[in-house]
């Protein structure tokens, strides 16, 4: 009876688009700070602007403050910078037309290419930041529909396992149920010889409520629809989780589950429900495949590989796939089950590359096959 | 009579622990099993009492367990214990023998209940078992001549018709009737036949 709690990790933070990170420095301004910084550049531009003669090239800086306009999220701020050090641009040749000994042509041609420059950098800075926050929507977009999908995955799976959940939680019931008349009976005078059993009965009860809840707890993380959380988890805390769920499942089916889990096995960033998810998946075809085949065995594996992180793999002796199959399978809506619709497999390997991994079947030898999900070690972890 | 054991067999701890409770509450010793194999491997199964028993366990089920001791011809009284008794597994249970078939979660009583009356049943049993071994010891010591003179009697026959039968003096014959009584410790020919009937000699 183990009662898994895994509250300590969930904190951690959701992950950043992937856009803003690589800025480093200035991508972290804030929108007063990069309009403060902007204007504060203008105001020096501008300084040096008056002081030196119009033969110099000296508004062409006024396109730094453009720049740093365009890290504000105020889609306006890079637009109106802009304006204002085109308007001080010419403002400068107007008032104050002392040029020395240079050509007006030149003046003209100087002031000309700043303004140029400043409403080019603008414009690409503008543009370029359009085009980045589409691909942002786009991934934005990319990541609900997989969370979807895998909720609907979710649900299906909670529905098959709900039978054995019931069964599951039938336990616990049947002792609390039993323990508690106990105590009922232990409770009625005379009390005094009956009082370490009532209290052993009581504290049973207790601790079988516990392990109801937290089987109902399990069903309920499937069922929820949460969003993808990115934290340290153990594979083999997921393994474990995961048999303990299909346990009777297998045992209706006759099969069983045989797990190897490798001994130490660092943490791997990625979401437990969804890797969860993928695992009951696998185990739950392995399962089905046995049976077909009147095999009675599955082998569940964890082990460390030297470069490519850590793996976990569902081995069955099953009816099996050919080469060809085996990459069919993780193809939406192909299914070889007469009930299957073709997306546990799918939405498994979306999942895993969501993760940075890989996910793939090959033929067992001599009959049945094996599934292995790959994923890489967080970057502090890798050898 | 030694005293009678509640033997339970059930793979999740939480149960068993209950169960054991619940004997205690009894008055009666509990004897706890994980396994079906475990249990086997004891001699638990020879035992006065009754076996209280999950049907669904890893390994060895409920059934099989069962099956297996009736096939041994072993009477072990069983009670069933099942999370979702359907009514295949159910008629499966009963059909071998089984006292009862609860499902879980049970109530107190109704286990109690189960339990008393598969003790009584196992009482009943093994007292039937005792006096039939009893007379077989008695039967072992009957010669060939005077177990002729007894399946004529429980047959109904009086003396005459058996010494004419076996062409010998009524004297004879009343010889050997009062050796085979004293033999099978009876003092009427009502008793005999009793006791004849009881070995399985005669149909009842």
């Amino acid at each position: 009876m183990s009662t898994t709690t895994y509250t300590q990790q969930e904190h951690a933070d959701p992950a950043q688009p992937v856009g803003v990170r690589r800025m480093g420095g200035l991508a972290n301004l804030s929108n007063h700070g990069a309009s403060i910084l902007a204007l504060v550049i203008v105001a020096i531009v501008f300084t040096v602007d008056l002081w030196l003669p119009l033969g110099v090239a000296s508004a062409i800086p006024y396109t730094f403050a453009v720049l740093v306009a365009l890290k504000s999220r105020w889609r306006t701020l890079a637009l109106r910078v802009a304006m204002l050090c085109c308007v001080l641009t010419i403002a400068k040749m107007v008032f104050f037309p002392d040029r020395g000994s240079t050509e007006l042509w030149k003046v003209y041609a100087n002031r000309g290419l700043a303004v140029f420059s400043i409403g080019m950098t603008a414009f690409l800075g503008l543009q370029r930041r359009r085009s980045e926050q589409e691909r942002q929507r786009a991934e934005e977009i990319t990541r609900v529909h997989l969370a979807d999908l895998a909720h609907v995955g979710r649900l299906k799976t909670a529905g098959e396992l709900a039978t054995g959940l019931a069964h599951e939680l039938n336990q616990p019931l049947a002792a609390i149920s039993l323990q508690a008349e106990v105590a009922t009976r232990l409770a009625q005078p005379p009390l005094d010889p009956g009082r370490d059993a009532l209290l052993s009965s009581l504290q049973e009860i207790t601790e079988q409520a516990q392990r109801a809840a937290a089987i109902m707890r399990t069903l309920r993380a499937l069922v929820r629809k949460s969003e993808p959380k990115r934290a340290a988890v153990s594979l083999n805390d997921i393994v474990r989780e995961v048999i303990r769920l299909m346990d009777s499942q297998a045992q209706r089916a006759g099969v069983v589950l045989h797990c190897q889990l490798a001994a130490e096995i660092p943490p791997v960033l990625g979401d437990r429900i969804q890797l969860g998810q993928v695992l009951v998946n696998l185990i739950q075809n392995a399962i089905e495949a046995s049976v077909e085949a009147s095999s009675s065995a599955v082998q569940i594996q964890t082990s460390l590989q030297h470069k490519d992180g850590v793996t976990i793999s569902v081995c069955d002796a099953g009816v099996g796939l050919t080469a060809a199959e085996s990459e069919r399978v993780f193809e939406r809506f192909y299914t070889t089950k007469p009930a299957g619709m073709g997306m546990g497999l799918a939405i498994s390997r979306s999942i895993v590359e969501a993760h940075g991994g890989r996910l793939w079947a090959q033929p067992n030898l001599p009959c049945g096959a094996v599934f292995t999900l790959t994923l890489p070690l967080p970057k502090s972890e890798a050898p | 009579m030694p005293e009678q054991t509640i033997f339970v067999v059930d793979d999740d701890p939480a149960v068993s622990r209950a169960l054991a409770s619940a004997g205690k509450l009894l008055g009666l010793p509990v004897i706890a099993f994980t396994s079906a194999l475990e249990f086997l491997r004891t001699d638990s199964r020879f035992q006065p009492g009754c076996l209280v028993l999950d049907i669904k366990m890893p390994g060895l089920t409920g059934l099989e367990l069962q099956q297996q001791l009736v096939g041994e011809g072993n009477a072990l009284p069983i009670i069933m214990i099942s999370g979702h008794a359907d009514v295949g597994i159910a008629v499966e249970a009963m059909s071998h023998g089984a006292v009862s078939l609860l499902e879980k979660p049970f109530r107190l009583d109704e286990l109690v209940a189960q339990i008393r009356r598969a003790l009584e049943r196992d009482m009943a049993r093994r007292t039937a078992n005792a006096r039939r071994t009893e007379i077989d010891r008695r039967l072992a010591q009957v010669t060939a001549k005077e177990h002729e003179v007894l399946s004529m009697l429980v047959a109904g026959k009086t003396n005459k018709q058996i010494a004419t039968d076996l062409h010998l003096s009524i004297r004879a014959v009343e010889d050997r009737r009062a050796r085979l009584m004293k033999k099978m410790q009876v003092s009427s020919v009502a008793e005999l036949v009793l006791l004849a009937s009881r070995s399985g000699l005669i149909e009842a």
